[in-house]
């Protein structure tokens, strides 16, 4: 930031984007990229990712974050920056959504048939990458279907996702069958929460637009990257039985797995050349 | 060189659980005392439950990944079987209103173990190691001049544990280096050490590498202390004293 001038121009970032360097989402006053495409985040300086529209779902390329923005004003008038302008909206997911809502308005047996046949299979896939037995896996993906039937209710879109609120379920029920002691979980209704702050920078995100890019964020992971996430996700290993099992130094997997959440930092941070 | 106009500060942790805790966490593998100190963490910390929301959506987009593990050909029919014995998932709206009295509220689905006293003023997920314990006063242990403990989790045989560390103002704890991964959440008052000074809510982490000596402010400290193995202590006194206490 040679430019003192520059450092002072703010703009306002118009729908919630990711922060590529402290992975929280941010709203409301930013600083522009230099090259007026795109904004940096207010605590980390790190690039501000787009939410995921169109043409970030078709292509990683830079042109999907040449976001123009509007003439930037001089410093002196800063505060009142170039808005960005959100793109259209997201095509919708295939509605896994709307039949959870369904199994809570009026316990849809349809709808539930079609999360199982969607999710159960999947939730499988995930416990048996866990070393669970078939027999095991097939009544745990039971059970966390049935777990979806049972706190319908609970689900709420605009916090996570169909797939993200599912995904948690099956892990938490993979905890409970593997630890006697319990699972240390946050409580939302505990007193003590501190609340994030009223308004402004960190509102919480639609969920849609998080897991598309993530989904995206996850393909492109170099491969030697992407196989210790997997094996530390699926496989619940630990870093040194990672390390045991890829035959590399523990510090090279540690770094991997830290590199491999770079990475998909890394990817959209980049000042285009 | 950021001049932009100031945004309302909430309190802010200046020590955060690393990527790799919260991935763990996310994603069910950290070991249960670590996880103990990541989740009072976020009782704190709305950042970072911002970002185990970003890593559970992370891992949502895995699950819709996986190739499919297809289920037994009677999966399904069992599944809907088993609805049935099962409540509605709301209660249906009650069709011929009894029109008299207005229910009580209904109780909340599991009540959380109500837990009052000393205990009451931890985050839940040390409430709910605790409350087997206690309610009142929490039973501590003295450790060593001016510091407590309450076991939350036991050792194991390789030295993973958690405990609650109560520690008197104006107190060092013993110079140590550690065998395996330490996680420490500042519950009350804080401490300061080489790398910074630690307040409410904030992790310290520590590993082979580190050797530390926490002091103790002018208000006594608590703490919850997970390790993943045993902590060496550099005076061989301190560290016969600490074989005794199993710490």
């Amino acid at each position: 930031m040679a430019d003192p001038a520059w450092s002072r121009v703010a703009c306002t970032v118009a729908f919630p984007a990711l922060c590529s360097g402290c992975l929280s989402w941010h709203q409301g006053t930013a600083r522009p990229v230099r090259s007026g495409h795109g904004a940096l985040c207010p605590c980390s300086d790190a690039r501000l990712i787009r939410k995921a529209a169109p043409p970030f779902r078709v292509s990683l390329s830079w042109s999907a974050f040449r976001v123009p923005l509007a003439p930037v004003l001089p410093a002196g008038q800063r505060g009142v920056g170039g808005v960005m302008t959100a793109l259209p909206p997201a095509p919708a997911l295939a509605d896994h959504d709307a039949c959870i809502q369904a199994i809570a308005l009026h316990g849809d047996r349809e709808a539930f048939a079609a999360l199982f046949r969607h999710f159960a299979p999947r939730v499988k896939a995930y416990l048996r990458r866990h070393g669970a037995p078939e027999a095991q896996a097939e009544e745990l993906a039971q059970e966390t279907l049935l777990a979806v039937w049972r706190k319908a209710a609970q689900f709420d879109p605009a916090r996570a996702g169909a797939s993200t609120w599912i995904f948690t379920i099956a892990r938490n029920l993979r905890i409970d069958q593997m630890r006697k002691e319990g699972r240390p979980a946050l409580d939302p209704e505990d007193p003590l929460l501190v609340p994030p702050p009223p308004s402004g920078a960190d509102s919480t995100v639609e969920a849609h637009e998080r897991e598309e890019h993530l989904q995206k964020g996850l393909a492109t992971l170099p491969a030697e990257q992407a196989t210790v996430l997997q094996l530390a996700f699926y496989e619940d290993l630990s870093h040194t039985s990672i390390a045991e099992r890829l035959n590399l130094p523990l510090g090279t997997v540690k770094s991997r797995l830290r590199l491999a959440l770079a990475k998909m930092r890394d990817h959209v941070s980049k000042e285009p050349s | 060189m950021n001049a932009l106009p100031s945004r309302p500060v909430a309190p802010v942790m200046t020590h955060h659980p690393d990527v790799l805790a919260l991935t763990d966490y996310a994603f069910g593998s950290l070991r249960v005392g670590p996880s103990l100190v990541v989740a009072s963490h976020l009782t704190f910390c709305f950042n970072c439950r911002d970002r185990v929301d970003t890593l559970e959506a992370w891992g949502g987009e895995a699950l819709e990944s996986l190739p499919p593990d297809p289920l037994a050909d009677d999966a399904l029919d069992r599944a809907l079987a088993r609805l049935d014995a099962l409540p509605a998932p709301v209660a249906p709206p009650a069709l011929p209103a009894p029109v008299a009295s207005p229910a009580p509220p209904a109780p909340v689905a599991s009540p959380a173990p109500r837990v009052t006293g000393e205990a009451a003023e931890y985050p839940a997920p040390v409430r709910q190691f605790l409350s087997p314990l206690a309610s009142g006063h929490l039973p501590w242990q003295p450790l060593g001049p001016g510091i407590r403990q309450v076991v939350l989790v036991k050792p194991t045989s390789d030295g993973s544990c958690a405990r609650l560390l109560s520690i008197r103002p104006r107190t060092a704890f013993p110079r140590h280096s550690h065998r395996g991964l330490e996680y420490a959440i500042v519950l009350a008052g804080g401490f300061d050490d080489e790398q910074g000074r630690y307040r409410l809510g904030d992790v310290a982490q520590a590993d082979e590498r580190v050797s530390h000596r926490p002091e103790v402010g002018d208000e006594p400290c608590v703490c919850l202390l997970a390790t993943t193995g045993p902590l060496h202590f550099s005076s061989p006194l301190v560290r016969l004293y600490a074989s005794l206490a199993r710490l």
